[in-house]
Order: C-alpha cells, then structure tokens, then sequence
C-alpha cells in the first residue's frame, strides 16, 4: 500500500506538532505519513497492524494517554514499533513509561527523518 | 466572625447593664433607706442623713455612668464608677468605722468589675488607687470616730446590719468574679472559633495558589511549550532541507512562532495585568470589563493608589465576578462595576441582571475571594437567589496616607476592647 515507505502513525492532541510531524516525514524518501490521531482511543481504532511500521506517541493526553495506548497498541499488534515522546525529562516521565513496550523515548524537539532512520534501523 | 463579634460585644453590654443595676439596687437599700429607718426608728443622728445623702449622689453618679455606657462609653463610664465610689466609702468610713470590713468589701466590687473595660494601664492604676483608698479607710477607722454611731445604736441592731451586708457584698463581688471568668470564657470560645476558620481560609488559600500552578504549568506545556517544540522541529528540517523546500518549512516556522508569543502573553497577563502595576484599579478595572464578552458599566469615584495585595485582591474579585456573570448569568446580561473610596474605606461592587445562584452552591471561584480579602482585613458578601441577579460586593479598610504604605496592623479586640472607643 505504501509502497516501501514504513508508514508512520502520529497520535498527539497537539496540532503543531503533528504538523512539524507531517512535515518531517515529507522531507524523507523511507516514511510516509499513514494517519494522525488526537487521543489514544482514536488511535486503537485506526491504527491496523499488517505491515511493520512506527507510531509516534504523545505521553500526556486526554483520556486514556499515551502509556495505557502504548501498551494496548503493542498487545495488538506487536509488529508495530511505538516511539513515546513528550516535552519533560526522562526523570518526570510517569511510571510505566519504561514497560509499557515502547521502543524508545523521544523529546519532541529532537524529531527528525535522520533519527527515525536511526531508530528504525537498529530495530531492524 | 462579624456575628460572633456581635454576640460578643452584646454579652459584654448586657453584663455592663445589668451590673450597674444591681449596684443601684444595692446602694439604694443599704445606703438609703436602711439609714433613714435608723433615722426614724433608732437614733435620731444627722449622721445618718449624711450617709443618705451621700449615698444619693452615688446613685445620681451611677445614673450618668448609665448614660455613659448606653452611649458605647464603657472606658468613661467605669472610671466615673470607681472614682465616685472610692470617694463615697471614705466618707462613710469616717462616719461609720464599725463597719469597715463592709466598706472595704464595697471597695473591691467596682474595680474587679472594671477590668474587663479599660486599658491595663488603667486596670493596674485603679488597682493601686483602690489598695491606697482601702489603706486610708483602715486609716480613718482606727483613728477618727467623729460620729461615734456605734456608741448609740444598739448592738442587736448593729449585728443584724452589719452580717447580712457583708454576706450581701460578698456575694456581690464573687458574682462579678464569677461573671469575669463566664466572660473570659466566652472570649476563649470566639478565639478558638476564629482560630478554627483561620486555619480553614488558609488551607484553602494554599489549595487555590497550588491549583493556581497547576493549571500555570498546563498552561505552559499545553501551550507557548508545544508551539516552540514544533518550531524546533521545523527548524531543524530548514537547516537540512534543499533550497527549494525551506521557505515554506520557514513561514510555518514564523506563524507557530507568532502563536507561541500570543499564548505567553495572554498567559503573563492573567498571572497579573500589567495595566494593575502601572495605574492601578483606575486604569485596570475599566480594562478587565472592556474585555468582558458582555456589556459592563462602570462607575469609579475616589479610587485612587493602593498597596499591592489590596489592589490585586480587588481586581481579581471583579474579573472572577465578572467571568461569573458571563458564564452563569444568561445571554443578556449586563454589569454594572461601582468604586466607591473616602479616605477610609473602599467599597467595590459588581451587580449583574443574569440568573443568579442559590448562595448554598457558591463556586470555588467565590470562596476563594472571600479567604483571599478577610486574609488582607477586607469583606466579600455576596447577594444572590435564583432569578434575582447577584451582587458582589468587596469591603476593605484603606490606610490613610497617600502613597503606597504597608496596611495597619489588624488589632485582635481584647476581651471588651471592641466596646472601647477612646
């Protein structure tokens, strides 16, 4: 369907930076942009597994928030590779942040194509 | 606290009243007509009419110590009190020294009363006048007996006189003292009450500046944080992009940039106005009802520069007034803002036409402007009822001097100062 884009999924409640998203992955010819969501909940519903691809998730959201979506998104569909993110410190991060089977923490200001490639490659 | 204040003060008047009486009651009797039955039935001595008649202008003195007292005079009216007793028992000391111990006892009862209603200061001076009297009267009865009373009345008579007044005055002074403790007491119960409430305001005041953090920190990350994270993004996609695809990367930059300095200004404006700094409630109010999304009229007469905290406390008062009557009051209302301020006080009110509340469901919003004026010695009263439109109005004592002086020192009334006005 993407052809061998990875997709990428980007579930945040905050509008700019789905649109700094959008446009970093516009900017690579390895991802495609496969759908935003504003809440977790949205997300279980339009996130499909199928291929292998990545999910950028918001930590601090309305309603069930990044953790808990995290953790029902890798129940799901273990194939997908989700990339928490938020604005604080690792140090202020709440607890289940560490096992709730994201592949790695990200501070939004640091997105880029080159460290998803990273990412992308070493769990490739 | 007003209305334990208001009791407390209503006790202290009853108390005063009602003491006066029973001391007009007792000098009537033992001081007038107890020596004109002598006079007719005993000992024909113009001694006897000289207690009378001394003992009348006692009662007449008492009599302007009523009026003193009605008139809020307590300070005035005691001090009358124990002068003229202190004079009148000298005299009938010199007349009748037999009697001493019942003189001396007599002594005793106006100042014991007393204490409650002066100054310490006066407390302690009428306490030594009263020993120094008591000293002089010891005086008189052992070296003068110019009258010699005794010598012609019977001693039957004598003692039937002479046990039950001093069992009378006796007891008379153990119920002031009695009196003086229930009173302590009371004022023992008002302090705790009002510690009580303290302790409430102030836990809640430090609930609502917490609150006040956390919805600052949201505020923050939610907001003005995000945009600059994303700018960050875009940023760092510009510096890497091809010529031909960074400018529009660039102008999205720019727009979420614009965004992030509104947000922090209408964030710095609502931690405090800068309007409020530079020209006080004269310029601010006027601003915070401008930008209300209803019409609002205001009237300001008097205002003029305030110390901080009251100036803060009465601007947030009306744009949590004015955020109510927006939110609650129901499509067409409208406001009304009223200053008042003499040298003294200064009243803001905030009256709007909308819905109304029952006063029983006062929001968060409300109660915190309550702790937040009484912590600073103001008052928030609120009138409202469903259908009848609310009125908010802000109380506060202002110092006097022009400028921005720091606020009096509230003064905690001590037991009957409040009756006190000098």
């Amino acid at each position: 369907m993407t052809g061998d884009r990875v997709p990428v999924w980007v579930v945040d409640d905050q509008a700019s930076f789905r649109l700094a998203t959008a446009a970093a992955l516009a900017a690579t010819e390895d991802f495609v942009m496969a759908g935003e969501c504003q809440t977790g909940e949205s997300a279980m519903e339009l996130i499909r597994g199928g291929d292998a691809g990545i999910v950028l998730m918001d930590i601090h959201m309305p309603g069930m928030g990044g953790i808990e979506a995290t953790r029902r998104i890798r129940a799901a569909h273990p194939d997908l590779m989700v990339v928490l993110m938020s604005t604080y410190d690792v140090e202020d991060l709440p607890a289940g942040a560490a096992d709730c089977g994201a592949a790695a923490y990200l501070h939004k200001e640091n997105l880029s194509p080159h460290l998803l490639t990273r990412l992308w490659r070493a769990a490739h | 606290m007003s209305l334990s204040q208001d009791l407390f003060d209503r006790c202290a008047k009853n108390r005063f009243e009602l003491l006066l009486y029973a001391g007009l009651a007792l000098y009537l009797g033992v001081g007038v007509l107890l020596p004109l039955g002598l006079y007719k039935w005993v000992l024909r001595s113009p001694w006897w009419l000289a207690i009378v008649a001394v003992c009348v202008a006692w009662c007449v003195v008492l009599g302007a110590a009523m009026r003193l007292a009605r008139h809020g005079r307590y300070e005035q009216s005691v001090t009358l009190v124990c002068i003229g007793n202190w004079a009148a028992l000298l005299f009938v000391t010199l007349i009748v020294p037999d009697l001493l111990s019942v003189w001396v006892l007599g002594t005793l009862v106006p100042v014991a009363f007393a204490q409650n209603y002066i100054s310490w200061q006066r407390g302690l001076a009428f306490t030594a006048v009263t020993a120094g009297c008591v000293m002089a009267m010891a005086a008189l009865a052992r070296f003068q007996n110019i009258a010699n009373l005794g010598a012609h009345t019977p001693r039957g008579i004598q003692s039937a006189i002479f046990i039950p007044a001093l069992a009378l005055l006796a007891l008379f002074l153990l119920v002031i003292v009695w009196n003086n403790a229930a009173a302590l007491r009371l004022s023992e119960s008002l302090l705790a009450q009002r510690a009580d409430e303290l302790a409430a305001s102030r836990t809640r005041l430090i609930t609502a500046a917490d609150e006040e953090r956390r919805r600052l920190e949201r505020d923050l990350h939610d907001g003005a944080q995000q945009h600059l994270v994303a700018l960050a993004v875009l940023l760092q996609l510009a510096r890497s992009a091809e010529h031909d695809r960074y400018q529009p990367l660039l102008s999205e930059a720019s727009g979420l940039l614009e965004t992030a300095i509104a947000e922090i200004r209408r964030l710095a404006h609502g931690i405090y106005p800068p309007l409020l700094v530079s020209g006080g409630l004269t310029e601010a109010l006027p601003a915070v009802a401008a930008r209300a999304p209803i019409p609002v009229k205001i009237n300001l007469q008097g205002l003029r520069r305030y110390p901080a905290s009251i100036e803060a406390a009465l601007y947030f008062c009306c744009s949590e007034a004015l955020q109510n009557a927006a939110k609650h009051g129901g499509p067409v209302t409208t406001v009304t803002v009223t200053a008042q301020a003499d040298d003294r006080m200064l009243t803001l009110t905030i009256s709007d036409t909308g819905r109304g509340f029952d006063p029983a469901t006062e929001g968060n919003g409300l109660t915190n402007m309550t702790d937040r004026l009484s912590a600073i010695g103001g008052h928030l009263a609120i009138h409202t009822a469903p259908g009848r439109g609310t009125r908010v109005t802000a109380s506060i004592a202002t110092p006097v001097q022009e400028g921005c002086p720091e606020l009096p020192e509230k003064r905690r009334p001590r037991l009957g100062q409040t009756l006190h006005r000098p």
